[in-house]
């Protein structure tokens, strides 16, 4: 049993930003699947929100594809905001220490300071 | 005046100057009353004309007779004169009856002449030729013939002088089959056919070889296209009489049914040609004679097409063909011929088979767990769709061990040791050996893999007959190619299993130290296959400030993951060893994992046990919080610290813990709370509950297994690891 068996991904544009929108679990199997979606829309200069509201489960390969991005977004001077997924979701976040260190919002539209 | 003519005139002239002679000689006056003989006989041999001309000469004779016998006047010269007229209307009554004779007779030779025609091949445009020749100028002056009907006529030929008065002209109908085919224009001759009534009957005659000549022409060139065709056909057709003798072939036929020539072919016995080959069903069953197509359906029996396999037995080419026949029937539906339509599908059926060989080849071997029974398989499937002995070798040491044996039903005996086995091996080149006093032919290829020749296959033909060819030659090289791969991958499936088990044991301690104070328990479950290497790692070691446990988890699997392992797992023990402060060991290990650069990111949970006294210092990095369990019941202990390799700089505070005796402290990673089961994920929640009536170490980690095993059951998705330890 590889992956949940309903996963899939979905992006919209709002503006300049690139909204991604992941459903299901991400784990090993699934990690790669956000990769490539983001690889094919992220344009250039353009922001991004990850949106984990429908984010059932994430193990640590997540986690790191998250930090990927994070990285990616910072080297590139742009935005990057994670809306907050459930509890499961948020939980990995915590116990990996970080939570504070990751620029988490409640609402895609909430900007961040 | 002809030839005959002059002939007749010629003897009545003799005739009756040998009686004027005599008259001479003789003086006797009665002998002139003969003289119209001579006409008579002119008559009879030359018709009219020379009787005629001869009876005036005998009447000038007779009369002129008088005077040399100088017997004027009197009774005997009247009496005389009277015989030689009398005579005389004789010939010439014989003549004209010879006259109507020879007209007949020249009709009769004209009707004959045109019965003939057409001479046998000749073209209509030929025969209408010889029509006019034969007319002009013997019975016409003027002869033409047109075709078509009367207004649209077209000239075919002409000959003679053409009348200037046309009403002079006879036109006579051509009729043939009762259809009009065009006219036949005359002018009578000195011979002439002018009767209407036989002029009716000669151009019926000619109209009829006309008809005939327009048939056969017809006939003769669609005979020509029906061949032309047959003989181009890329398929072989024969055509059988009803004894079932071949009376037609094409080259095409000859050629696969195995004959030198066209005649060579239609020469052969029916049963012979049979002989010539072996025949078998796509089932592999002898050929029924009965089943033949041409021998049904000249039995009246409808029939199937009927597909063959057959070994010339003179060259043991292998071919195969199919045979469609079809009657010919009478207007009355007897059967008085049978077509056969051979065509030759060796080439589709070789590739046919060639293709369901290798793709079962490749099922067999792609579902391979034991690569010897695979490889066996793969020969059983070669005999007798290729071969009729199929032998498979690796090498063992320096010599060729045989891994895999087919040799269908009635076992050949194949002298190993006579095929050049170790030659293909060393050399990678297939070789095709001919026939030999043991075999009919053998092939030897080699089974190579992109970078090696891993192997030999060997096939060879006996009993069928059938000699291996260049085709077979490809089809063994890319059987070998497949075994190749098959075997490759179940040795480097092997080799990694070993590297694999090996370096999971090098990333685990081999058996847990004795602490004094402590007893521990752990369980290490790998997810997935046994070549790949995990992510967790735990350890139990001694620093200068005491005993240290360790669980970590590196993010990922394989290769790469395991080196990390190997360097988290050193990197603590050795900062452990070297400076007695765990926190200091994380912050060396998130620096090199940094240092990497590609995001290597590992969770650590550490426990600093101090010997003897009654608390231990925890210390988290990313990692799922440690558990106590103390008096029934289980709780997270320590403080969250960042994952290591996330970010250049972190801070991860102790925890300090009182602790009881008995007390159980549990690390584990997060495969334990991730497993995957009916109800979603194990989770924290059921880990505390699982957990909390440990009694000790060995306990606690049995009550996770049990727990784990209950809930998820089958195959996970990510290693498992727990180790606990209680204070005694």
């Amino acid at each position: 049993m590889a992956g949940g068996p309903d996963f899939d991904i979905t992006t919209e544009r709002s503006g300049a930003i690139l909204i991604v929108i992941p459903r299901g679990e991400i784990d090993l199997a699934t990690v790669d699947r956000i990769r490539a979606a983001v690889d094919r829309e992220w344009q250039e200069g353009e922001d991004i929100v990850l949106d984990l509201r429908a984010v059932g489960f994430m193990d640590t390969s997540g986690l790191r594809y998250v930090l990927e991005l994070n990285d990616r977004a910072s080297r590139g001077a742009l935005e990057l905001r994670i809306v907050r997924g459930p509890r499961a979701v948020q939980r990995v976040f915590e116990v990996s220490g970080l939570e504070p260190r990751l620029p988490f919002v409640d609402d895609p539209a909430q900007r961040l300071e | 005046m002809t030839q005959e003519e002059r002939r007749a005139l010629a003897y009545g002239l003799v005739m009756t100057a040998g009686f004027v002679a005599l008259d001479l000689a003789l003086g006797n006056a009665a002998i002139s009353g003969s003289y119209a003989l001579g006409a008579v006989v002119a008559g009879v041999v030359g018709g009219f004309r020379p009787a005629a001309l001869v009876g005036v000469i005998v009447l000038v004779l007779a009369v002129a007779s008088g005077a040399w016998n100088a017997v004027f006047g009197d009774s005997g010269y009247w009496a005389r004169l009277f015989v030689a007229a009398a005579g005389t209307l004789l010939a010439l009554g014989a003549g004209r009856l010879h006259d109507q004779v020879a007209a007949q007779l020249r009709r009769q030779q004209l009707l004959a002449a045109v019965a003939d025609l057409p001479e046998p091949g000749a073209t209509l445009e030929g025969t209408v030729a010889s029509v006019v020749d034969l007319l002009v100028p013997r019975y016409a002056r003027f002869a033409a013939i047109d075709a078509g009907l009367a207004g649209e006529q077209v000239r075919l030929a002409a000959r003679g002088t053409q009348p200037v008065d046309p009403a002079t002209a006879t036109e006579t109908r051509l009729r043939a089959r009762g259809r009009d085919i065009g006219a036949l224009t005359t002018t009578v001759g000195r011979d002439g056919i002018g009767d209407p009534e036989f002029l009716r009957v000669l151009s019926g005659r000619i109209a009829l070889a006309l008809d005939n000549a327009g048939l056969s022409q017809q006939l003769v060139t669609v005979e020509q296209r029906l061949q032309a065709i047959l003989e181009n056909l890329g398929e072989a057709v024969t055509v059988q009489d009803r004894t079932g003798r071949l009376v037609f072939a094409n080259h095409a036929a000859a050629e696969l049914l195995g004959a030198e020539s066209v005649e060579e072919l239609l020469a052969t016995p029916p049963a012979e040609l049979v002989e010539r080959f072996v025949s078998v069903t796509p089932d592999g069953r002898p050929l029924d004679p009965q089943a033949l197509p041409g021998r049904a359906v000249l039995e009246g029996r409808s029939v199937e097409p009927l597909t063959l396999r057959t070994i010339n037995k003179l060259t043991g080419e292998e071919r195969w063909r199919i045979t469609k026949s079809t009657p010919v029937r009478s207007p009355s539906g007897d059967v008085l011929l049978a077509v056969n339509v051979i065509e030759d599908i060796t080439e589709t059926k070789r590739a046919e088979l060639a293709q369901r060989l290798l793709a079962d080849a490749g099922a067999a071997l792609a579902s391979a767990v034991d690569f010897e029974q695979t490889l066996q398989h793969v020969a059983d499937l070669a005999v007798p769709a290729v071969a009729d002995w199929c032998a498979i070798y690796t090498p063992s040491g320096t010599l060729l061990e045989r891994v895999a044996l087919a040799d269908g039903a009635a076992p050949p005996a194949i002298a190993e040791d006579a095929l050049p086995l170790l030659d293909v091996l060393r050399g990678g080149k297939p070789e095709l050996l001919s026939a030999r006093d043991w075999l009919e032919s053998a092939l030897v290829a080699p089974m190579t893999t992109a970078e090696r020749v891993v192997g030999v296959l060997a096939l060879a033909t006996t009993t069928s007959g059938r000699r291996l060819s260049d085709a077979d030659v490809d089809l063994a090289l890319e059987l070998g190619r497949r075994c190749a791969t098959a075997i490759e991958n179940a040795r480097l499936y092997n080799q990694l299993e070993h590297v694999a088990t090996t370096l999971q044991h090098s990333l685990l301690p081999p058996r847990l130290p004795d602490v004094p104070g402590w007893s521990f328990g752990s369980l290490y479950m790998p997810a997935g296959e046994e070549t790949d290497v995990g992510g967790d790692f735990y350890d139990v070691f001694q620093t200068a400030a005491g005993w240290t446990a360790v669980m970590g988890d590196v993010v990922g699997r394989g290769p790469a993951a395991a080196s990390l392992t190997a360097m988290g797992r050193y990197t603590l023990r050795t900062a452990g060893a070297l400076v007695g402060a765990p926190t200091l060991g994380l912050a060396r290990l998130n620096e090199n994992l940094r240092e990497r650069g590609d995001l290597a990111l590992c969770t650590v949970a550490l426990v600093q046990l101090k010997e003897g006294g009654h608390e231990a210092n925890l210390v988290c990095a990313g990692h799922p919080l440690p558990l106590l369990v103390r008096g029934g019941s289980a709780h997270q202990v320590g403080r969250i610290g960042p994952l290591l390799g996330a970010f250049e700089h972190g801070h991860w505070p102790p925890a300090q813990l009182e602790l009881l005796p008995g007390d159980v402290i549990v690390l584990y990673t997060d495969g334990v709370i991730d497993a995957r089961g009916a109800d979603g994920r194990f989770g924290e929640e059921r880990l505390q509950e699982a957990v909390a009536p440990a009694e000790s170490a060995r306990d606690a980690v049995d009550r996770i297994r049990r727990a784990l095993a209950e809930f998820a059951g089958g195959e996970q998705d990510d290693d498992t690891a727990v180790l606990a330890m209680q204070k005694l």
